[in-house]
Order: structure tokens, then C-alpha cells, then sequence
């Protein structure tokens, strides 16, 4: 029953994980889906992703969505929130989009290259050195080695990156990457990103009709109510020059102003990321500093402790085995000085010993000493001798004192009691105790063990076993 | 007590000697910087107390600032600063934070200039300059009001400008006649951008420099002057084109270009292209608009180019300077470990031969007590 209810909590807990993963990949086929003309909307639904799903691989893809969307929203100076933390890794996604947001602010990527295991970063970094040194045909190989790199998984975040790379490439530069574009269009079928990038690359090679028919194709309403600002800034940037070359005055007033605008807000933005960026660095590198400054506090402390513990355990030895060696030698000494002083042992005439030793058979084999009650003074009363002569006879003769010599008939008794009748075997503890004369059954166990070697339970269990 | 003697003597002369050469390391740290870091290079900084090292750090913060080694500057203000925070030195930290603070400013960081220039004016309200010192407290609003300008709320910025103009004028010095010009320059472009044109045709009046030939020649120098009064005339331009007489405002423009170009400078080059294609736009000469338009992006470009540079290095050397630091830690940490486990090693070694010994002593006992005859026989 119990394993049958195991079973079925097991079940609804993986089908409960399955569906949430379900879910979680819904959501974030449907942030995707908005980017291009709704990422406020993929931005919520980052924000729930993070909120509901507080899972680590759940908080880093919702961490993209909303690097996505705040980049593509302008806002890219609360990126810093989203940055990368210490000792941690990011899915490419990730990466890229947030290195697309430093390149796109004149920052260098460096400091991503620590989280980047692919080396997908420095793959982008190849290529915006060689054109922010204006190397263009020298970066067309790393163009070429990026674009085969683009998977299903990170096709998105590849593609604001390739248009935020070509609109640093000046127009009469432009059809320098003719074959580059055509094959990263080829990759984004339909999407407005790439529709852009393929008509300027056809306004650079003086194709303005062909241009004119691309943009046909673009929603640009959408576009104009989109707060996609890097869409809206692209297509404006297009129609002005395709204003500027159809010698349409009106358009062309209208679409620059709109586009400086949007310019000037970029620009204001990315200010505001440098400033914040710059103080993020800082942050980042003073936490890592003060990190590694409790770890190393953290390892001193553990080791001085350990070391400590020793030292104290070690002392506390020393001092006990000195305070025993101590009380040994003055013991040492009381006796030595006692056996200076003693009168010869052997007092006891001798026809006496003789007679006590065949008092002390018959009291054996009466078992007298099965009383509770015995003690040195009893028997020797019932022997008719004093303390003294009946104490020397035991230790001299039996070899023991008082007390285990009585001790040790009991146990005797006990074990031939239990030796012979399988019945006693049955028996408590606390009976037996009785049986054999003590009075607790704590001392006779203790007893027991002396004498036998092993507890009067296990001296049971192994006559129950032979048996 | 001889002996003491000795030891105060020779600490008061070994206090004497680098108190010559941090004058010489103060003095010519705006002048000669290089100089000024050879000599702090060969002071001994850990035989100087903390009031001695701030004033050797803060003329390196200096020195480092004139040669623009932004990193050292930082280095040695951030040094400085903790000093002076530890010393509760307030004037020297108001200098810092105005250093660090245009250090900022000169690489576009906004928001971080903001912060430290707020916190340079927060000390200076609770600090009494000497008049000689005043200059200190201009500079700070001056620097706030250039902060303002730079995020386009001028309405600020004028008033910044205007406070540090009062300033400068109630406590003229030598010190002060450069960035009284340069306040009053601003403060013309902030009313400019506002649309005061009157009010900026008078301050621009009021930038003009002073500057007849070598009778003035102490008050701002020559190359100043040149330049400032090449900024006027394009701040007269920038009056007209707002007043929508954009070809007096181009005549002025071009007129400026050829000036520069006949004296092979480049002061307002980049600003004056930005506003010849915005003129030729308004005057619906697109093309003429968009040619200049290319040239001040063609101009522009390698300055926004050098000021990402000059960020990206910054960020990059606080990095490997936090990696110097960590690395230092890890050495010491490793050293310590190292410290603890022999001394400490050493030590419980010595204990377990103690205690092998007095378990060895008292085993013995134990069984002489126990086999003694004497006990055998009790």
C-alpha cells in the first residue's frame, strides 16, 4: 500500500514537473515571438517566467527574454539588474544578447568572456574589433564563422546582434558584406530585422526600387506603434535615406526628425548604460574581492579551529594522564610505606586454616551463599571464627577476596542452573539476579560479565544457539 | 634614557627630511608631473605618517591626472580618498571628489560624475573655506553645472554656473580667471539651448577674453584665449541659427572654419560641422546638410571612438587590478595556511610525544602497582 502511494506521488510529482516545463516552454516560445514588434510584452512575460518559475535554468532564460526586450525597448541602461554574477554560467542566448547591448554602447565584452564556456562571445568580438577599426574585408571570415554557428536555439538573439553590427557599417561599406547578408537573411525568411538589413544593403549597391518593393513588404504601421525603438530606428533610418534618394522633401523631414530623435534617445541611453556598466564593473569586481576575502577568513577560521581542538584535546589528555600518574605514584608510595611497616601475613595457625578451608567446602556445597544477606560477618559468625582469620583463609587459600569469592560461587551456580535446565534460559534478568543472591540485577550482569567474559543475555543466546 | 632621546631625535629627523620633498612632490605636481613622480617614486611611503601620505597621494592623483593616466589617477585618488576619510581631512576629500569627479566627466560617465560631485557639495556645506580656498568651492559648482549640460538639463546647469560665477567673481584670483570664462561660456550654450537668446548674447559678451597681449598674459594663457574666443563666435552663431538666421549663422560657421584651418586647430571643428548640417537642413539644402552631417560623423567618430577606449581600458585595469588584489589575498592566505599548519603541526607533534610519553609512564605504573609483590600480597 505504502509503496503503491510512493509510486503515485512520484507519478504526479513528475507529471506536475512535465506540465510546468511544458509551460515554462510555451511561455518562452511566446516572448520570442514578440520581439520583434511587441517586447514589452516578452519583457512581462520574463518577469513572470522569473516570478513563477524560480527554478536556476528558469531564471537565467528569463533573465534573456528581459535583456532582449529592454535592449530592443531602449532601456537598456537597467541591464546592469540582469548582469552576470560571480562564479556562475549562462546560456548563449544570454551571452549574446547581452554582449550585442555592450557592443551596441561602445563597451568591451571582456568580462562575459569569463561565463562564456563556447567561446560564442569571442567569436562576436572578432568581428566588432576588426570593424570598429574599420578592418571590414578583414572581418568578413569571422562573419562567415559566427553565421555557421547560428542554431535554432540561438537564432534570435543572433539576429539583433548581425543588425546591430551592419548599422555600423557605413553605407558605401556596405556591399563589401553582399554575400554575408544574403546568407543571414536567408536564415531570419520574413522577419522585419532582416527584410531592413537586406533593403539597405540594396540602397549601398544604389538599387533604391528594389528597396522600395523590400519595404513594401514590411507592416509599417506596426513598425510606427512597435516600442521595438531599434526596429522603429532601422526602418526610419531606411525610409529617410529612400526620402533623401526619391527627392520626397516631406517624407524625408518627417522621417529624419523622427529618426534624430529616436538617435538621441539611443544615445542618451547608452550613456546612462556606460555610467551604470562602469559602476556594475566595480561592484562586481569589489563583491569578488570581498568574496574571496570571507572564504579566505572562512579557511583560516576552519583550520585554526581544527588546529585548536587538537591542541585543547591533546592538553586535556596530558593533563588527565598527569593527574592519574600523579595519584598512581603517591599510591605507589603509601603502599611501599605500608609494606615496610607490616607485621607478617601468615598468623593463622595452621590446624585453624585447615579447619575454616573444610568449613568453608561444606558451605559451598550447602549453597549458603545464595542468601542476600551474606556478608564477611554473617559467615564468619556461621562458621563460629572472627573476620579477620575467615578474610585471610579466602585471600590466602582461594586466592581472592571476600566479596568475589561469594561473587563467583553465584555466577557458578547461575551458569550450572543454566547450563542444565533449558528452563532458567527463559528467565529475566532481575530473576535470575534474584536466584543467585544479588540484589540488583545491574550488578549481577556486571558481575557476570567479569567472570564469564561475556553479558548473562549473550551467554543465553549462545546456549540457545547450540541447542 | 639616552637610548630615548636617541629614538626621538632620530625620528624627528628622519620626519624632516621627507617633509622638504613632499613640498617639492606638491609643487610640481600640476607643473612638472613627471618630476613630482620621480620624487614620490623615491620616498619611502611607510616611514610617512597619514596626514604626509595624503598630500603625497593626492600630488600623485595629480601628477596623474595632468599626464591623463586616468587609471593611476584613480588608483591614487581612491588611496587618497580612504586617507582622508580615515584623517576626516574634508578639504582634500571636496578636491578628490572634484578630480574624480570631471575624471568621470571627461569619459562621459554621468550618473558617476553626479554622485561624486553630490558628494562634494554635501561636505562643502559644512565646510568653512579660507578666501584664498574658494576657487575650490566654484570649481565643484562649475563641474556640477558641466554635469547638468551634459544630460541637457540646463535649467540646472545655469544655476550651478551662475553660482560658481559669483564665486569666481567675489574671490578673483589667479585660480579662478580661466574657469570664470569657461563658466560664463556654458552658461551662454545652457541659455542658448533653452532659447534665451538675449540673455546668452550678454553672458557670451561676458566669455570674451580680456586678452590684450602679454599685459594679460598672467591671467589665462595664450592658447585659452585663442580658443575661447573662437567658442564665443560659435556661440553667436549657434544665437543666430536659434533665431532662425541660418545664413548669417553659416557665414559665421564658415568663417569659423577657415580660421581654424589657417591656424591648423581643431577646437570647435566637430561642433560647428554638427551645426552647419542641422543650418543647411532647416534651409532645405539636404544635400549640402547631408554632406556635413557625414563630415562631423566622420569627425566625431574617433573622439566617441577614443572615449569608449579610454572606458574600456578603465574597466578592463580596475579588473586586473581586482585580480592583482585577490591574488595578493591567495598568496597570503596560502602563506598563512601554511604558517598555521607547521606552527600549529609542530606543536600538536610536540604534544603527542608528551602524552606517548606520560602514557608510557603511567602504563608502567599501572602494572608495577598491580604485579607489585606488595600489592599480591595486601
Amino acid at each position: 500500500m505504502r509503496l503503491w502511494l510512493s509510486g503515485l506521488w512520484l507519478m504526479m510529482g513528475i507529471f506536475a514537473y512535465g506540465q510546468a516545463q511544458y509551460d515554462r516552454s510555451i511561455l518562452m516560445a511566446q516572448a520570442q515571438d514578440y520581439f520583434t514588434l511587441h517586447p514589452e510584452k516578452s519583457e512581462m512575460i520574463g518577469y513572470y517566467i522569473q516570478k513563477n518559475f524560480p527554478d536556476e535554468p528558469s531564471g537565467k532564460e528569463a533573465a534573456y527574454i528581459i535583456i532582449m526586450a529592454r535592449y530592443l525597448q531602449n532601456h537598456t541602461s537597467e541591464l546592469t539588474d540582469t548582469g552576470p554574477g560571480e562564479n556562475n554560467t549562462y546560456p548563449e542566448d544570454y551571452l549574446i544578447a547581452y554582449a550585442t547591448a555592450l557592443y551596441s554602447a561602445g563597451l568591451n565584452t571582456e568580462i562575459l568572456q569569463s561565463y562564456d564556456p563556447s567561446g560564442i562571445v569571442r567569436d562576436m568580438d572578432a568581428i566588432t574589433s576588426r570593424l570598429k577599426r574599420k578592418q571590414y574585408r578583414q572581418s568578413i571570415p569571422s562573419i562567415r564563422k559566427l553565421i555557421s554557428r547560428t542554431t535554432d536555439q540561438n537564432r534570435n538573439s543572433l539576429k539583433i546582434f548581425w543588425s546591430a553590427v551592419f548599422d555600423t557599417v557605413p553605407l558605401e561599406n556596405l556591399a563589401l558584406f553582399r554575400d554575408e547578408i544574403s546568407a543571414i537573411a536567408k536564415r531570419y525568411p520574413r522577419e522585419a530585422e532582416m527584410t531592413l538589413l537586406s533593403a539597405r544593403l540594396q540602397i549601398a549597391e544604389k538599387n533604391t526600387d528594389a528597396a522600395k518593393k523590400t519595404m513594401a513588404g514590411l507592416d509599417a504601421a506596426a513598425i510606427g506603434k512597435s516600442q521595438n525603438l531599434r526596429l522603429k530606428k532601422d526602418y526610419l533610418d531606411i525610409a529617410t535615406l529612400l526620402s533623401f534618394y526619391g527627392n520626397s522633401a516631406q517624407d524625408y523631414i518627417r522621417n529624419k526628425n523622427i529618426r534624430d530623435g529616436i538617435i538621441r534617445n539611443i544615445a542618451a541611453e547608452n550613456q546612462k548604460f556606460r555610467s551604470r556598466w562602469y559602476s556594475f564593473t566595480e561592484d562586481n569586481n569589489r563583491l569578488a574581492f570581498e568574496s574571496r576575502n570571507k572564504r579566505t577568513g572562512l579557511v583560516l577560521g576552519i583550520c585554526l579551529l581544527i588546529i585548536s581542538t587538537v591542541i585543547v584535546s591533546l592538553l586535556i589528555y596530558l593533563y588527565n594522564v598527569k593527574n592519574r600518574i600523579k595519584r598512581f605514584e603517591l599510591l605507589k608510595s603509601r603502599i611501599k610505606s605500608l609494606s615496610d611497616k607490616k607485621t607478617p601475613l601468615n598468623i593463622i595457625p595452621e590446624k585453624t586454616e585447615s579447619l575454616l578451608l573444610d568449613k568453608l567446602t561444606r558451605f559451598e556445597s550447602e549453597e549458603d551463599f545464595l542468601s542476600p544477606n551474606m556478608s564477611l560477618n554473617v559467615l564468619a559468625k556461621k562458621l563460629g571464627t572472627n573476620t579477620k582469620y575467615l578474610s585471610e583463609t579466602i585471600n590466602t587459600c582461594k586466592g581472592k577476596n571476600f566479596n568475589t569469592y561469594i561473587n563467583e560461587l553465584r555466577i557458578n551456580y547461575i551458569l550450572t542452573k543454566l547450563n542444565n535446565d533449558p528452563v532458567y534460559r527463559n528467565y529475566k534478568i532481575s530473576y535470575l539476579a534474584e536466584e543467585c543472591g544479588f540484589s540488583s540485577h545491574s550488578l549481577f550482569a556486571s558481575v557476570f560479565k567479569t567472570v564469564v567474559g561475556i553479558s548473562p543475555i549473550n551467554y543465553i543466546r549462545i546456549l540457545n544457539e547450540k541447542r | 634614557m639616552v637610548l630615548l632621546t636617541c629614538i626621538m631625535l632620530h625620528i624627528k629627523l628622519d620626519a624632516q627630511v621627507p617633509d622638504a620633498t613632499i613640498k617639492a612632490i606638491e609643487q610640481s605636481s600640476l607643473e612638472n608631473p613627471d618630476r613630482s613622480k620621480e620624487l614620490a617614486g623615491s620616498l619611502d611611503m611607510s616611514a610617512l605618517n597619514d596626514q604626509q601620505k595624503i598630500r603625497v597621494l593626492f600630488a600623485l592623483t595629480n601628477s596623474s591626472n595632468v599626464t591623463g593616466e586616468l587609471d593611476k589617477t584613480l588608483e591614487y585618488g581612491g588611496k587618497t580618498m580612504v586617507l582622508a576619510k580615515k584623517e576626516k581631512d574634508t578639504l582634500t576629500q571636496i578636491k578628490l571628489y572634484g578630480i574624480l569627479g570631471s575624471l568621470y566627466q571627461s569619459i562621459n560617465l554621468n550618473e558617476k560624475t553626479k554622485n561624486y560631485l553630490d558628494e562634494a557639495e554635501k561636505l562643502m556645506t559644512a565646510y568653512r573655506f579660507p578666501d584664498a580656498l574658494m576657487y575650490i568651492k566654484g570649481n565643484v559648482y562649475y563641474l556640477k553645472g558641466m554635469n547638468y549640460a551634459h544630460t541637457l538639463d540646463c535649467e540646472m546647469a545655469i544655476r550651478y554656473f551662475s553660482r560658481s560665477i559669483d564665486i569666481y567673481r567675489k574671490n578673483p584670483s589667479k585660480m579662478s580667471a580661466v574657469n570664470l570664462k569657461m563658466a560664463y561660456l556654458n552658461k551662454g550654450f545652457c541659455e542658448i539651448e533653452l532659447g534665451q537668446t538675449t540673455n546668452a548674447a550678454q553672458t557670451l559678451e561676458l566669455a570674451q577674453p580680456d586678452y590684450n597681449g602679454a599685459a594679460d598674459a598672467n591671467s589665462y594663457p595664450k592658447f585659452f584665449a585663442e580658443r575661447q574666443k573662437l567658442f564665443v563666435k560659435f556661440g553667436h552663431a549657434k544665437i543666430d541659427a536659434k533665431k532662425e538666421q541660418y545664413g548669417i549663422s553659416n557665414a559665421l560657421l564658415l568663417d569659423l572654419l577657415n580660421e581654424e584651418q589657417s591656424r591648423n586647430t581643431n577646437f570647435t571643428r566637430t561642433e560647428v560641422l554638427k551645426q552647419l548640417a542641422e543650418n543647411y537642413y532647416h534651409l532645405g539644402r539636404y544635400e549640402e546638410s547631408d554632406r556635413y552631417e557625414k563630415m562631423y560623423f566622420a569627425e566625431a567618430d574617433p573622439e566617441n571612438r577614443k572615449q569608449d577606449d579610454l572606458l574600456n581600458y578603465l574597466i578592463s585595469e580596475n579588473k586586473k587590478i581586482s585580480e592583482a588584489s585577490i591574488k595578493k589575498m591567495v598568496t597570503k592566505e596560502i602563506l598563512m595556511l601554511a604558517l598555521i599548519g607547521i606552527l600549529g603541526g609542530l606543536f600538536i607533534l610536540y604534544l603527542i610525544r608528551k602524552a606517548l610519553g606520560y602514557r608510557h609512564q603511567y602504563q608502567k605504573l599501572k602494572k608495577d602497582l598491580f604485579n607489585s609483590q606488595s600489592i599480591k600480597n595486601q
